[in-house]
Parts: structure tokens; C-alpha cells; sequence
């Protein structure tokens, strides 16, 4: 370049043209250029450096997409693993209306697809968003129709639904799924965590037009599938005490009726049926199937029993009546206050603090052992012995066998019971017989259960074990029982409790040639309006077969009903426990003398004054009512049995 | 850039003719111009390695979309085996819920429920026996023991159970 060119006013040499107005431009122009630069970098700094993590975030939204992966649910199985209750994936339809070019042909199109009214469609498909859900969790053969229509804006998606094979079979128990696969109640919903596993996702890096770009996956996590549920339940006997409990409910013209049977050993629970009556609107399915004839003089079908919408045997409670005995009388047994053959004057009335207590039925006064006491269900002379207890012991041996307490279950809604808030004079006559407190199914099932393991307490169990996702399977720790009774006291308690269902007010439980103990009760249907319903029992029978070496105690109540707890429930009671025996092939056992000491009840004796005595099972036979080998000569005579009552 | 005049200072030797000064089978070589070679070579396999690079990593590419491919296709496949799988479970459980078992055999095989239960059990004396005694029991049977094998006393009754039955 040669000096004078390019730059005016050029000429010198060094800045050639350039005059110091000149330089001074040009410096400035620099500088600026050069703040510029450095305004650029201190930008790029910032950002690169200092501000990365939130300028990748937001680019990231623009090309990354996470998809959520939902977790298989676990299965909710019987002990022999049978599933009760199993998720698949689903189609469900939904739309983007800023795809949909036809909202009016396009939801005429669907309405018979889907079932679902065209204008329904039609508007859902209209709206101002991006996403409505037309129909969730369809068939395959309706999602496979919906694809095939090649509608604009119309997609599928798959989510996860419950299924339940066995029908409504324990539904009670079972509960409810949500449709975002959350359990809502019953085992569902309390153990949610483990049966919903862990759900994963992946960071999916995606073109502009939303493709998934090869080997731009940013993130996997794997979703962990959730574990399957062991129950203690066992599918088949379930289904049994379901039909059995349908049929009792119905003739016993009850409101609904409760039957839970568990293994005497373990405390698994086996069966834990739930019926109700349907209300007149109610269109809810029948729970089984079971052939029950019209109720007569009218032509329409007999409504069929449902299934309860909650599981009551843990959540509501019922004054329990007669079946409450057994704590009353092994307790005082226990503490040596009285011994099974003992006599006791039984009048026909008894006052206490004011108020005349009376058997069930009129009744001469009567010398009766603890054995005819129990086996005639007295309320006299159950009270008397109550006396001799007194509050305190009465107060301790209730807890003691699990009453006013939940059970270790702690099923969702599981009531603890009530016992009573305050003591009054007649309290320690009401509470022995099953007044003045209320208990749950299982509360006193346990109870009985009690006994039939030679005084131990056995807590119930529902859940046997949880199976991981690599099947492998974990059995849920045994929660620690506790002996309530010596095994003195508790072979004391099985003798006289064959003698109620031998001679007493429980012959309808009677399942030769297995020998039955066990306890009618009934108590009263309370009113909302204060005080008691006249004429409708809550009537139950709870026991344990084969007696010699008890394996299976059951527990049946029917509410509001008309009948006593020897006519509604006890035959209920040996149908389930046959079919349990059968089940588990349980063998009779060999027959054994009585508990020493223990008088046994004769037919004389058994005046039945508390219940009715049910009629036995069609095909059974009401054994002898002679007496078994007693080291102790039996209870004074009383008058003959007739059609009895007993309380 | 190399001018002609350059050239005219090489002085032409036959081949094996001694150059008349040690080392004289050597003949000088510009070190401008072999600089000029090697980069004009360096430049050259530059460029082959960068287009090699290049080519390779279309063809990394290119195999990272086939397994990608494949394994979406890999992955559809296990969902879907999956969802099947899991159909057929419920299939087989609903086939084997009591429920359907009941309807089959009543409705469809003709099926009844037994009217009573008969207890068969061991007669007495059988070691190990856990039979009441008296042996076999039929519930509600007013059979004759008449032609019983010893010990089995309702053995009319069962044997007419058995001949009922298939």
C-alpha cells in the first residue's frame, strides 16, 4: 500500500491520512468494537459458566421429551396362588380437538364404537384445549375399532386396569383400584406402596417434528414393578361361605350377615364373606350365584345378597350377647373363682342395682353347673359368676382376648371396639353378657380362637407374604401372641363349649362325626332413635372344629334378622366349617373324655333358656343326647328340653 | 513458487557417474521444495483422514439408528409379549375361578352338588387311625348294617354313593 491511499486526508507517514480527529475516530471505533467483544464474552461467560444449568433447561424442553413408565401393580393372590386381582394395560381414546377436523363426523363415527352419545363426542372434541378423554381403559376389540377409523385427533394410549377373575369374590376385603391405579380402600389401599412399585421414565431426546432422534435417549430409569400380594385367604372356601352366607341371609330375612373363619394354629384368616341385602334401586350385581326360592306369595325373583361395599367384619361393631360368656367364665375360671362344677341357683329373674335381669325364657329356678350355664347360654348365671369376677378381672380378661383393641391387621377403617366409658351399678351385669360393649367379627373370632389354642391368643393374619418382582416370595414376620388361659382352663372352656352345641342352645352346629365347640349369641339391634329394635337380633355363633385338636374357628352374625343366633347362624356356621373340613381334609379325630372336672351337660338340663335351638344340617343327624363319661356326676335335674330358648 | 533459473544449477550427472566430490551419488534437493511435498502430503492425508473420520462416523450413525431401531422394535416386542402374557393370566384365572368351575359343571356338564356329605373313615383298630369309634359314618343314614364288611357299618349306603358316581 502506498502512503496517501486509502485513508483520507492522508500522507504522513506512520498514520498515513489519518489526522488526529481521525485517530481519535478510530480509536473510539475501536474501543467501542472492543467493549462490544468484551460485552459478547462476558455474556458468553455468563451464560456458559454461571447460567448453564438453566438455559440447558430451558433448551432442553424444546428437544427433550420424559416420558413417564408406569409400574406393573402386583397381584393380589390367594394363599394357593390363585390371583383375586390383577392389572393389565388398557387403551384408552383420547383427543387433541386442535387435531380434529370434523368434530361432528368424526364423533358420529365413534358413538357406536364407543358406546357413548354423539353429542357427548362431539362437544368433548370441541373444546379449547389439547387433550379429553373419550373413553379409558377399553377393550382391545373397541381400541382395535377406534384405530381402525383413522380419525384425525383421535389416539390411544395404554394405562393400567384392575382386574378381578374370580368376580366380586372378597371384594370387601379386596377394595378399590382408582383409575390412575391408586388403591382407594381395603388391602388396596393399605398396602398401596408395595403393590404399586416404583414408576420410571425416560429422557427421550426428539426432533422438531417430535421424532425420536436415534441414540438421543438422555435418561432410563426402569420402572419397579410392584409386589404381589400373598393373602391368607383361600379362594375356594371363600366362595363356599359366600354362597353358604347367601343363603342364610335370606332365610333368615336379615339385613346382611358377616361369616369369618380362620385357622385355629396359624390365625390365618380363610374366609372373611360380607353380604348385604340390596336396597330397592340398588342395581348391583349379585355376590354369588345361588339358587333361592321366590319369597312366597310373590311372583318376582327373590333379590339376591350383595357384597358389602366395606369390609365390616373389621370396621363395624355389634353388641356381641351371649357369645361374650366365654370371657366371663374362663376368666373367673382362670383366676380359681369358680370351678365348672359348681351349682348355682338360677331364678327365673335376678335383680341388680335396680334392674331385673331374666333368661330369655321364663324358666323355674333352676341348680345349674357352670357347664348347664353355658350350654343353656343363662344370663342369670352367667352374671352371678360375674359377680364373683368383678369389674376389674372382667375388665382385664376383655382386653386380654383382643376386645377394645385393634387387632395387628389394622385393616383400613378397623374399628377398635367400644367398651363401656363409665361403670354403673348394672354394668356388671350387662357387660358379661355381651351388653354395654360392642365388638367386631374378628375381635371375638380371635376371641374364640383364643381358647381353641389351649389359652393362647393367636393374632388374625390377612397377608401370608409378598412376592418381588423376581418371584421371589417373603413371609410377613408372625406377629407374638400371648397366653390369655391356662391349657387347664382352655380344655375346661372346649368341653363346656361341646356341650352347647351336643345339648345346648348350638345343636344346629353340630357336624357329625367331627365333634363342634361353640357359643351362640344374640344381642339387639340398637335404634337411632335410643334404645333397641324390638324383634331384630344381631344373632351369631362363633367355634371351633374338630374339638379334640381344634384346626378351624369360625365366627358367623347376622344382623337384623328375627331369629336367635342358634337359628340363623349356627347352621350357616357347620355348612362353612364342613366345607373347610372337606377343603383341608381334616379327618374326625378320635373322640376324648372330658376335661377333668367338668361336668357334663345332660338332656334334662339343657332347657335351652337363651336360644332356639336350630335345626341341624339336612343330612346330619342330631346325635344321642346321653351324656359322655363325666368324672363328675351331671347337674341336678331340670325340666324337660322342649322347643328351647336359651339366652 | 519454484522458478526455472533454480533448476539450472542442478548440473546433470549420468547415473553411477562419480560426481567428482564425496558424497557425490547424493543430489541436493531444495529444502523448500520437500517442505512444500510434505505439507502438499500432510494436506492430502488431512483430508483423507478427515473424510474418513466423517465417513465413519455416518456409518456410526448409521448402525447406532439400526440398534436403535431394533431395539425399539426389541422393546415393542417384550410389551407386547408382556401384555399377552399377563392377558392369559387373567384368562387363566378367570377359567379357574370357582365361580366359572360351578357354572361349567352345572350348566354345562350337568353337574349337582352332593344332597349330603358321607365321612368314610378307617375302621377301628386300623393303626394310625384317627376314625371315632364305630368307624365309617355316614351323616343321616339310617342304612341297615346287614352284609357290611366288618367294621363298616354304612358300607350300603356308601357303596350306593359310588355306584352313583362316574
Amino acid at each position: 500500500m502506498k502512503a496517501g491511499t486509502g485513508w483520507p486526508g492522508g500522507g504522513r507517514s506512520g498514520s498515513p491520512g489519518l489526522g488526529r480527529q481521525g485517530r481519535a475516530r478510530a480509536f473510539a471505533i475501536l474501543a467501542l468494537v472492543g467493549a462490544c467483544f468484551a460485552a459478547i464474552c462476558a455474556k458468553l461467560v455468563a451464560i456458559q459458566a454461571f447460567d448453564s444449568a438453566s438455559y440447558l433447561a430451558r433448551g432442553g424442553s424444546e428437544w427433550e421429551e420424559t416420558v413417564d413408565l408406569p409400574a406393573q401393580r402386583g397381584a393380589i393372590l390367594d394363599r394357593n396362588g390363585y390371583e383375586l386381582a390383577i392389572s393389565l394395560p388398557q387403551s384408552t381414546v383420547y383427543a387433541d380437538p386442535r387435531d380434529v377436523t370434523d368434530p361432528t363426523a368424526e364423533a358420529a363415527a365413534l358413538a357406536p364404537v364407543l358406546r357413548v352419545g354423539p353429542p357427548e363426542l362431539r362437544a368433548e372434541m370441541s373444546e379449547r384445549t389439547t387433550f379429553v378423554y373419550l373413553a379409558r381403559t377399553v377393550p382391545d376389540a373397541v381400541a382395535k375399532r377406534v384405530a381402525a377409523l383413522g380419525l384425525a385427533g383421535v389416539y390411544l394410549l395404554q394405562e393400567p386396569k384392575r382386574f378381578y377373575p374370580a368376580g366380586q369374590l372378597a371384594s370387601p376385603l379386596l377394595g378399590l383400584v382408582g383409575t390412575g391405579g391408586t388403591g382407594l380402600s381395603g388391602l388396596e389401599y393399605k398396602y398401596d406402596a408395595l403393590l404399586s412399585g416404583s414408576p420410571g421414565k425416560e429422557v427421550e431426546e426428539i426432533d422438531p417434528k417430535g421424532r425420536l432422534v436415534p441414540g438421543g435417549i438422555q435418561d432410563f430409569q426402569a420402572p419397579v414393578a410392584g409386589r404381589d400380594l400373598v393373602l391368607s385367604i383361600d379362594e375356594r372356601l371363600q366362595y363356599q361361605a359366600e354362597q353358604a352366607l347367601a343363603q342364610a341371609l335370606v332365610a333368615a330375612d336379615a339385613h346382611r350377615a358377616i361369616a369369618v373363619f380362620m385357622d385355629t394354629q396359624t390365625g390365618d384368616i380363610l374366609a372373611d364373606a360380607e353380604l348385604t341385602m340390596p336396597a330397592a334401586a340398588s342395581t348391583a350385581p349379585p355376590a354369588v350365584p345361588v339358587e333361592i326360592p321366590p319369597p312366597p306369595g310373590s311372583n318376582g325373583p327373590q333379590p339376591q345378597p350383595v357384597e358389602e361395599p366395606l369390609a365390616t367384619s373389621f370396621t363395624d361393631v355389634y353388641e356381641p350377647g351371649s357369645v361374650n360368656k366365654l370371657v366371663t367364665i374362663s376368666a373367673a375360671l382362670q383366676l380359681g373363682l369358680i370351678r365348672p362344677s359348681d351349682v348355682f341357683t338360677i331364678p327365673n329373674t335376678y335383680d341388680v342395682a335396680g334392674t331385673v335381669f331374666h333368661d330369655a325364657e321364663p324358666h323355674a329356678t333352676e341348680h345349674w353347673t357352670v357347664t348347664d350355664i353355658l350350654a343353656n347360654s343363662s344370663n342369670i348365671g352367667t352374671i352371678q359368676i360375674a359377680q364373683h369376677l368383678g369389674r376389674s378381672n372382667l375388665m382385664d380378661y376383655i382386653h386380654a382376648y383382643g376386645l377394645g383393641s385393634k387387632t395387628v391387621i389394622d385393616f383400613p377403617g378397623e374399628s377398635a371396639g367400644l367398651l363401656p366409658s363409665y361403670w354403673s351399678g348394672t354394668s356388671i351385669a350387662d357387660v358379661p353378657i355381651g351388653q354395654g360393649i360392642a365388638v367386631t367379627a374378628i375381635q371375638m373370632l380371635a376371641a374364640y380362637n383364643t381358647v381353641a389354642n389351649g389359652g393362647v391368643y393367636v393374632p388374625p393374619r390377612l397377608v401370608d407374604a409378598t412376592i418381588d418382582p423376581d418371584g421371589h416370595e417373603h413371609a410377613l414376620p408372625m406377629a407374638p401372641r400371648h397366653r390369655v388361659v391356662s391349657p387347664t382352663v382352655a380344655k375346661e372352656m372346649t368341653t363346656m363349649l361341646d356341650e352347647v352345641v351336643r345339648v345346648g342352645t348350638g345343636t344346629a352346629a353340630n357336624l357329625d362325626p367331627y365333634t363342634v365347640a361353640g357359643k351362640t349369641g344374640t344381642g339387639l339391634v340398637p335404634s337411632p332413635s335410643g334404645g333397641y329394635e324390638a324383634g331384630h337380633y344381631v344373632a351369631s355363633f362363633a367355634g371351633f372344629v374338630p374339638s379334640e385338636h381344634p384346626q378351624i374357628t369360625g365366627m358367623v352374625v347376622v344382623d337384623d334378622t328375627p331369629d336367635y343366633g342358634a337359628a340363623a347362624s349356627a347352621p350357616t356356621f357347620a355348612t362353612i366349617a364342613r366345607d373347610a373340613l372337606e377343603d383341608f381334609s381334616i379327618p374326625p379325630q378320635p373322640e376324648q373324655p372330658p376335661a377333668s372336672g367338668v361336668p357334663l351337660a345332660t338332656a334334662a338340663s339343657a332347657t335351652g333358656a337363651g336360644d332356639i335351638a336350630g335345626a341341624p344340617l339336612p343330612g346330619l343327624s342330631v346325635p344321642p343326647a346321653a351324656p359322655k363319661t363325666s368324672a363328675i356326676p351331671a347337674s341336678p335335674p331340670a325340666r324337660e328340653p322342649s322347643g328351647s330358648k336359651t339366652g | 513458487m519454484i522458478d526455472r533459473g533454480d533448476r539450472a544449477l542442478r548440473a546433470p550427472v549420468a547415473p553411477g557417474e562419480p560426481t567428482g566430490r564425496p558424497g557425490g551419488h547424493l543430489r541436493l534437493v531444495e529444502a523448500r521444495r520437500r517442505a512444500l511435498r510434505q505439507g502438499r502430503l500432510l494436506l492430502f492425508g488431512g483430508i483423507a483422514a478427515a473424510a474418513a473420520i466423517a465417513l465413519a462416523l455416518v456409518y456410526l450413525h448409521v448402525v447406532l439408528a439400526q440398534r436403535q431401531f431394533r431395539l425399539d422394535n426389541l422393546n415393542a416386542q417384550v410389551q407386547k409379549d408382556s401384555a399377552a402374557y399377563q392377558q392369559l393370566r387373567l384368562q387363566v384365572a378367570e377359567l379357574g375361578s370357582p365361580d366359572h368351575i360351578i357354572s361349567t359343571a352345572e350348566g354345562r356338564l350337568g353337574m349337582v352338588q352332593p344332597s349330603k356329605v358321607v365321612y368314610l373313615t378307617e375302621p377301628p383298630g386300623t393303626p394310625g387311625t384317627g376314625a371315632p369309634a364305630g368307624g365309617l359314618s355316614s351323616a343321616g343314614s339310617d342304612a341297615s348294617p346287614a352284609h357290611a364288611p366288618a367294621g363298616y357299618a354304612d358300607w350300603p349306603v356308601v357303596k350306593s354313593e359310588l355306584a352313583g358316581t362316574p
